[in-house]
């Protein structure tokens, strides 16, 4: 035993101290290089393992390393040793800060997501067996200044721990890699790799300052004593360390493209090591060059990692076992072969170092890989994979970091897609005023997404379809679920409204669309015009189905609303609206309504209509729908005609009606219009398609014959209620205004002789008297007073005139309505007659009642039949009225010089 | 009056030559003419009474008449009394089909023949009038129906 | 300002003449046809044209171009049926200045003669 200074005692506490640092280091470098939610568990090891490793290493790792040798292949005494004697106990002081530095060399290799039992059950087996057997190698006999284990005796050289501490910690990390498997994300399918970015390579940094700090004590207090190599040593570790920093700096530069932080780190880390099994034996020259070789020699190894996709968290088998290997051998290649002082030739020297080493990796690798592979069947040495994402830090130890928490809100919210978590916040801290700027963001974009969900929601519950439409007239992207219902038809998104409708209706009902969009889209046009001619404003849908499956007509209603924006439409707002049942509905309570209403409607209106536009309109009435019959009657074999035609008059009588504000027959009319309008649509027309027509038109002739009607009512309660002698003169007025404004209409001149008009004569058949004449009348002026030009080259007075007369005979009233016009036309009447189907043979035979009765028919007239259609309402209706009232018609005329009608009609009393 | 009566009554008429000649009538533009609607040389005219009033003819030509007769007898000529039994027989088989289709709503008075021009066949008829020319080899023929 | 009111129907023309006269209006001239109203035109130069688009002879549209043709700044209303938007965007496209579809009532085109003439409201 060697006698030893307390100058001695001190280095070597010192130096004991420094490599405690190191583990300062350590915990620094691995927790700055795994992620922050890994942090703690890293850190949390390397303190636990250090009480771990000095225990056990006490109670038996001592025992074996320097306990009496067995054969030189373990000791066998020492265990559970006493510190009374200072040289023992300050031996044990540095090797036991030796071992456990070398198992927590481990703990960087295996982090962020070795269980935490299993990594201490991991550094028991390495610091009580596998170090120390392994140490009693290499170093055995050092407690005693012997050389008794069996590589040492082959002088095998290993100064500082190169092989015994770096190493041995490599292979045993090795080992348990291969059992733990790398870290989830780390390699692709492919094979490659993962950067897995440290959380705070600041700290690491720090780490290697301290690390290198430390190995002025792990490489100078190895010297086991104070003496003049100590400061070389610790200098030319230095030196190596820089080497070796520099160096991979370079190289990784140019490898990588730019100065990775973990190249300064492993590389000044690799230099260390590399220099550290031989120390003493360099000079400074090869200290930096065995520093400057470790770095690549780390970044090859760290590269055939990869590829074996062994993930090593920190790099610690790169620079512990690949350098510390290194530098075993570096040894006997650089070292000064007369420092050994193992008699050895440099080669010699090369195969104990090789042998070593070998012996080395043999043994660390296998025992510690078949424990951990036991170990891993019994006790699995992994967490599971949530916690492995969940970070160790909570996962093993329930220790939370504020970033952790941060990390936390985020992950939920990613994974529930619930945007109401926050994130905590802590004051004064920055990842607390992360978290709390998170929340400002996640505020808005849940005030915005509300908001928004609140316009969905109001889309989805909607019963009218609605959406916005573009210039170009297609839809945008959100629209109210109840379109696609409407519509009948899914994904609208951008699509041309003209399109989507088209197979819906039929093609004229859009016809103008292109039109009208661009009008819509005008914003020079007037909202109220384009309201108006809006051509989808009621749009028949067909093709679709109904209840049962069976086709159904359906009705939808489209409005636009436009969006101004700068004087510019933009957008135009849609409503779309199923108006089928509203129209049916409709439909039903106007048929139920409008006979009830009718006679009311018809009484109030006809007293507050102008009483001349009224009777102007009503004749015209009558003569419209009289030529509509006749159109009807003589086009047999042009229904197109009779439809374009009767579309028109139809049309015209709706338009005077509506100015009168005689909405019934207005509307009666419209009604006719669609009908017509569907023929017209019909590409085959049968004869048969015109019932329906016939049928309503039926119905709107008898709405004029009510009028008619209530029209003589109302005359003769007037007449009643005035003075008897006021009464005919009242007639008498309404006789030549009529025969002023007819004449007026049809610019001809004519005048009304009613001299021997005597009313009294008319007696109890007030009305019908007065119908017959305003007819005769009427008739006299339009088809029997010739035109002013026509009268002057007839030499006939300019100023037309019919001459009404009364007289009273036995048992009625015979009244006579004479003209000066251009007579009766018989070859015309002949010709009408034929063409309504009667023969030559059956007219030869025809009395002159024939053809008085014949003339007092629906569309035959006085005038040139057929030159002017549907004239003639007129006689008709005296000849019915006649024959209801059983009176006589007779007819004188001359051609071209007068037309005389006499009507005779009984008293009422004398029929009995 | 409804489109579905209407083209009922149109139906028994022009399937009615359909059946018996093999060609049936083909039917024209149907108008209104409320006064005096046109009347050929033979006339079978049916009355309905109860709650729908009004009646309907049909009338025809002495040649389409004539025509239909020698179809159905294949006879050579016809004389008068047998054209007012063809037209009786055609207005019998309208009545027939109505009141087995129609039942309870039309009372039918047993059909009415007239020859020549009667001086008011309109009586029986109720405005409207809808007059329904028919057509049958080359010859007119109408269907007249006024009912309420 | 001179108006000219084109209509087949007498009963039309008076109605418009009757229901425009409160408006400070003066009735140069008035039309049944299109061709009517072209010769009208072309004499009287009107600044307001009401005109109906259904009518016999010259159709409304033809006339509207025409009319156009002769006096750019005429303000033309065409009155044409309601069940026809067709014809009344093309009456817009060809320059009519407004649209109003028939029937129409005292209010509506008192309004509109007021809109299109720019008159006080």
């Amino acid at each position: 035993m060697p006698l030893h200074s307390d100058l001695d005692v001190l280095w070597i506490v010192v130096a004991s101290a420094l490599v405690f640092v190191m583990r300062v280091g350590f915990a620094m470098l691995e927790s700055g290089m795994t992620r922050s939610k890994n942090s703690i568990n890293v850190s949390t090891k390397v303190l636990t393992d250090l009480g771990v490793s000095l225990l056990v290493y006490w109670l038996l790792g001592f025992g074996l390393m320097f306990g009496a040798s067995q054969l030189g292949l373990t000791g066998g005494s020492e265990f559970v040793m006493n510190f009374k004697q200072t040289w023992p106990s300050l031996f044990f002081l540095f090797h036991a800060m030796f071992a456990s530095t070398s198992a927590t060399i481990v703990s960087g290799a295996v982090a962020e997501r070795i269980r935490f039992g299993s990594y201490l059950v991991i550094t028991l087996m390495f610091s009580g067996f596998v170090y120390p057997v392994l140490g009693h190698w290499v170093w055995g006999g050092a407690l005693e200044g012997e050389k008794t284990g069996w590589l040492v005796k082959m002088g095998f050289l290993d100064f500082a721990g190169g092989a015994v501490v770096h190493a041995t910690g490599g292979w045993i990390s090795l080992a348990v890699l291969l059992v733990l498997g790398p870290r989830i994300g780390r390699y692709n399918e492919d094979g490659s790799v993962n950067r897995i970015t440290g959380a705070g390579l600041q700290t690491s940094i720090f780490g290697t300052l301290l690390l290198w700090f430390g190995w002025f004590g792990f490489n100078g207090g190895s010297t086991l004593a104070v003496n003049g190599d100590v400061p070389g040593i610790i200098v030319k570790t230095s030196l190596a360390g820089a080497a070796g920093m520099i160096v991979t700096l370079l190289v990784g530069w140019r490898l990588r493209g730019f100065p990775d932080v973990s190249l300064v780190i492993n590389g000044a880390l690799a230099g260390l090591v590399g220099v550290t099994a031989g120390a003493p034996y360099f000079n400074e020259g090869s200290a930096i060059l065995v520093g400057a070789l470790a770095g690549p020699i780390m970044l090859g190894i760290e590269a055939l990692l990869d590829r074996l996709m062994v993930d090593d968290a920190v790099g610690a088998i790169p620079v512990h076992l690949g350098c510390g290997a290194w530098g075993i051998l570096a040894l006997a290649l650089f070292g000064d072969q007369a420092l050994w002082q193992t008699g050895l030739s440099r080669g010699a020297q090369f195969g104990v170092q090789f042998l070593g080493i070998a012996a080395c990796g043999l043994w660390a690798f296998s025992v510690s890989f078949v424990f951990v592979w036991l170990l891993n069947k019994v006790w699995p040495i992994r967490v599971g994979a949530l916690e492995e994402a969940q970070g160790l830090n909570v996962a093993e130890h329930k220790a939370s970091t504020e970033i952790y928490d941060l990390y936390r809100t985020l992950e939920d919210q990613a994974k529930t897609g619930n945007l109401s978590l926050r994130a905590p916040v802590e004051p004064f801290t920055e990842v607390g005023q992360i978290a709390s700027q998170y929340n400002r963001v996640m505020d808005n974009l849940q005030a915005n997404l509300v908001a928004r969900s609140e316009y969905v929601s109001i889309l989805d519950n909607l019963h009218e379809g609605l959406f916005l439409l573009d210039p170009d007239g297609r839809l945008g992207p959100f629209y109210s679920a109840a379109l696609e219902t409407i519509l009948e038809t899914e994904g609208l998104a951008g699509r041309s409204l003209e399109e989507v409708l088209s197979p819906l209706t039929n093609p004229s009902a859009l016809a103008s669309w292109p039109d009208f969009l661009g009008v819509l889209f005008d914003a020079g046009v007037d909202d109220a015009v384009v309201q108006r001619l809006n051509p989808v404003r009621d749009l028949e849908l067909t093709g679709g189905l109904g209840s049962g499956g069976l086709p159904q007509e359906r009705h939808v209603q489209i409005q636009f609303r436009r969006i101004v924006e700068e004087g510019k439409v933009v957008r135009a707002m849609v409503i779309v609206r199923d108006m089928t049942e509203e129209i049916r509905l409709k439909k039903t309570l106007d048929l139920q309504h409008r006979d009830r209403e009718q006679e009311m409607e018809l009484f109030y209106k006809l007293l507050h209509v102008d009483p001349s536009l009224l009777s102007e309109f009503l004749l015209g009435f009558q003569d419209k729908t009289a030529q509509i019959n006749r159109l009807m009657e003589t086009g047999q074999n042009a229904p197109k005609e009779v439809i374009k035609q009767s579309l028109r008059i139809l049309h015209s009588i709706k338009g005077e009606a509506a100015l009168l504000e005689l909405d019934f027959v207005a509307e009666a009319a419209h009604r006719l219009e669609d009908i017509v309008q569907d023929l017209q649509k019909k590409k085959v027309l049968a004869n048969s398609d015109f019932l329906g027509f016939a049928l309503r038109f039926g119905e709107f002739q008898e709405i004029g014959d009510r009028m008619s009607a209530m029209v003589g009512r109302l005359q003769g309660f007037q007449s009643s209620m005035v003075q008897a002698e006021k009464a005919p003169d009242a007639l008498v007025v309404q006789l030549e205004t009529l025969v002023r404004q007819t004449a007026e209409a049809r610019g001809k001149r004519a005048e009304l002789k009613a001299d021997g008009l005597d009313p009294a004569h008319l007696g109890p058949r007030q009305a019908v008297w007065k119908d017959i004449l305003l007819q005769l009348v009427r008739n006299a002026v339009v088809h029997g007073i010739e035109a002013p030009v026509l009268r002057e080259n007839l030499r006939k007075p300019e100023v037309g005139t019919v001459t009404v007369t009364t007289r009273r005979s036995l048992g009625g009233v015979e009244v006579s309505v004479r003209d000066d016009g251009s007579g009766l036309d018989l070859k015309a009447l002949r010709l009408k007659a034929k063409e309504d189907g009667w023969q030559d043979y059956q007219l030869d035979k025809w009395t002159k009642s024939d053809w008085i009765k014949f003339l007092f028919t629906d569309g035959v007239s006085t005038a040139a039949v057929g030159m002017e259609a549907g004239r003639g309402v007129g006689l008709s209706l005296v000849g019915r009225l006649v024959k209801e009232a059983r009176g006589k018609l007779g007819v004188r005329f001359e051609s071209e010089k007068f037309l005389e009608f006499q009507v005779t009609l009984p008293d009422p009393k004398t029929q009995g | 009056m409804t489109e579905v009566e209407l083209k009922f009554f149109i139906e028994v008429v022009t399937t009615y030559f359909g059946q018996v000649t093999g060609e049936e009538a083909a039917m024209g533009i149907p108008y209104v003419k409320n006064a005096e609607p046109v009347v050929l040389d033979y006339t079978g005219l049916i009355g309905i009474s109860g709650p729908r009033k009004g009646g309907i003819y049909f009338t025809a030509g002495k040649v389409l008449l004539s025509e239909l007769t020698k179809v159905i007898l294949d006879a050579e000529e016809a004389d008068e009394d047998t054209l007012l039994d063809m037209v009786g027989e055609l207005t019998n088989t309208i009545a027939g089909n109505v009141r087995r289709s129609f039942g309870a709503d039309f009372l039918i008075s047993v059909p009415m023949l007239i020859k020549g021009r009667p001086d008011d066949i309109l009586v029986r008829l109720k405005p409207p009038v809808f007059v329904i020319p028919l057509n049958w080899h080359k010859e007119k023929a109408f269907l007249v129906v006024g009912l309420e | 300002m001179k108006l000219m009111i084109v209509d087949d129907s007498s009963i039309m023309r008076r109605a418009i003449q009757k229901y425009l006269s409160p408006l400070n209006l003066e009735l140069v001239a008035t039309a049944t046809n299109g061709q009517e109203a072209l010769d009208q035109f072309q004499t009287t130069l009107p600044d307001l044209v009401t005109l109906d688009i259904t009518m016999p002879q010259m159709d409304g549209l033809t006339c509207l171009s025409r009319l156009l043709a002769l006096k750019p700044s005429v303000k033309v209303i065409v009155i044409s049926a309601l069940s026809d938007p067709g014809t009344g965007l093309k009456a817009l496209k060809l320059g009519a200045k407004s649209f109003l579809p028939k029937p129409f009532t005292e209010t509506q085109l008192v309004d509109e003669i007021r809109r299109v003439a720019g008159g006080p409201p």
